[in-house]
């Protein structure tokens, strides 16, 4: 599910809390998660593509 | 009969001969006819066969077999070519066509690469100790492997060309880089310059005139390995990056500034601007102007 939530005061992030990349509507762009000014009126949706563990 | 035998003669040595420059796995047979020796010759041009010659430092080790291909003739090294060659201290090969990398030399300073064609590589640049620049610019790179530079601990310097894919830990164990020039911002999530460690670049510098890089994620750059990092990004598209996904935040965190009216610190830092729109270009007086005396190549 698409997670939307404050990221400060000037800006709210986006991500799926099922660990799947998120896609920009009318984009090809994708992220892990997006952090945009609040006032940014982008769309987003989760995609099918799991986000690769990271190895450390 | 006599004809015949010398025909023979002059083909047995110049399979010998031919043999010289050729990888141990493409040597010629015996068996092999004066065509197959003819081939060798016609395919010079596409592929040097370099092995034979520059390991020839076991032969003369205080010459420096530096390669400077000013003229272009060289269009392909082998993989290996130059594999544990503790004579080159700098490659010039502005005209490749095929290339996977150079690895494991000991002395090697300064790499300047220039190919047309996309790549595939895996441990493109690794194991190169005293390396201090690499600029491998032209084509377009399809980096599949890990680690295309890897362990470089001395490199201070990067200019790589546009990439359609990079495969994760691009840029790993290199400390010391200063300067990072690249068409678009490497898009890998978090593991592309800390992967090991910090990374203390101060400079990542994207040249793309024409559209934002796509950040997938700020991870790395608003994390605490890459403690030194500035953006720049060309003058055109400073507001774009200051309102694009990601890039916002970053520019909050460490500003995002303009290439142009940075050049010139920029330069002093050591940034080789060769085979980028900006060179021999420095600012002056609010402008960007050129000097021919700066002598960074141009892109033709």
């Amino acid at each position: 599910m698409l997670v939307v939530e404050d990221y400060g005061t000037e800006f709210k992030k986006t991500y799926s809390d099922s660990g799947f990349y998120i896609h920009k509507i009318g984009t090809s762009e994708k992220y892990v998660d997006a952090i945009d000014l609040k006032t940014a009126t982008f769309e987003y949706e989760e995609t099918d593509e799991p986000i690769e563990e990271v190895e450390v | 009969m006599s004809y015949i035998n010398d025909l023979e003669n002059v083909k047995e040595r110049l399979r010998v001969a031919c043999n010289r420059y050729l990888a141990s796995e493409d040597k010629l047979p015996v068996t092999c006819t004066l065509n197959d020796i003819a081939d060798v010759f016609d395919e010079y041009d596409e592929y040097s066969y370099m092995n034979a010659f520059l390991n020839s430092i076991e032969v003369f080790p205080d010459k420096d077999y530096s390669i400077n291909d000013t003229e272009g003739h060289i269009k392909g090294i082998r993989d290996y070519a130059f594999y544990k060659n503790s004579a080159l201290k700098s490659v010039f090969l502005p005209a490749l066509e095929n290339f996977t990398g150079i690895t494991d030399c000991d002395n090697l300073e300064t790499i300047i690469v220039k190919s047309a064609s996309s790549r595939t590589n895996t441990y493109a640049y690794i194991n190169l100790p005293k390396i201090k620049k690499i600029i491998d610019v032209g084509g377009v790179w399809n980096a599949q492997g890990y680690y295309a530079f890897g362990n470089l601990a001395s490199i201070e310097h990067i200019s790589i060309p546009q990439t359609i894919f990079m495969a994760r830990r691009f840029v790993d164990g290199c400390p010391n880089l200063k300067t990072f020039i690249c068409y678009d911002y490497p898009n890998n999530e978090n593991v592309n310059f800390t992967y090991r460690g910090a990374c203390y670049v101060q400079a990542i510098i994207i040249l793309n005139q024409t559209s934002v890089s796509t950040l997938s994620s700020t991870n790395e750059l608003l994390g605490r390995n890459m403690p030194n990092a500035v953006i720049y990004v060309p003058s055109a598209l400073q507001s774009s990056y200051a309102s694009a996904t990601n890039w916002t935040a970053v520019n909050a965190a460490r500003t995002i500034l303009q290439i142009e009216s940075n050049i010139n610190s920029l330069r002093e830092l050591g940034a080789d601007f060769s085979y980028t729109p900006y060179a021999n270009k420095k600012w002056e007086n609010g402008a960007l102007v050129t000097d021919s005396t700066i002598g960074e190549e141009v892109d033709s």
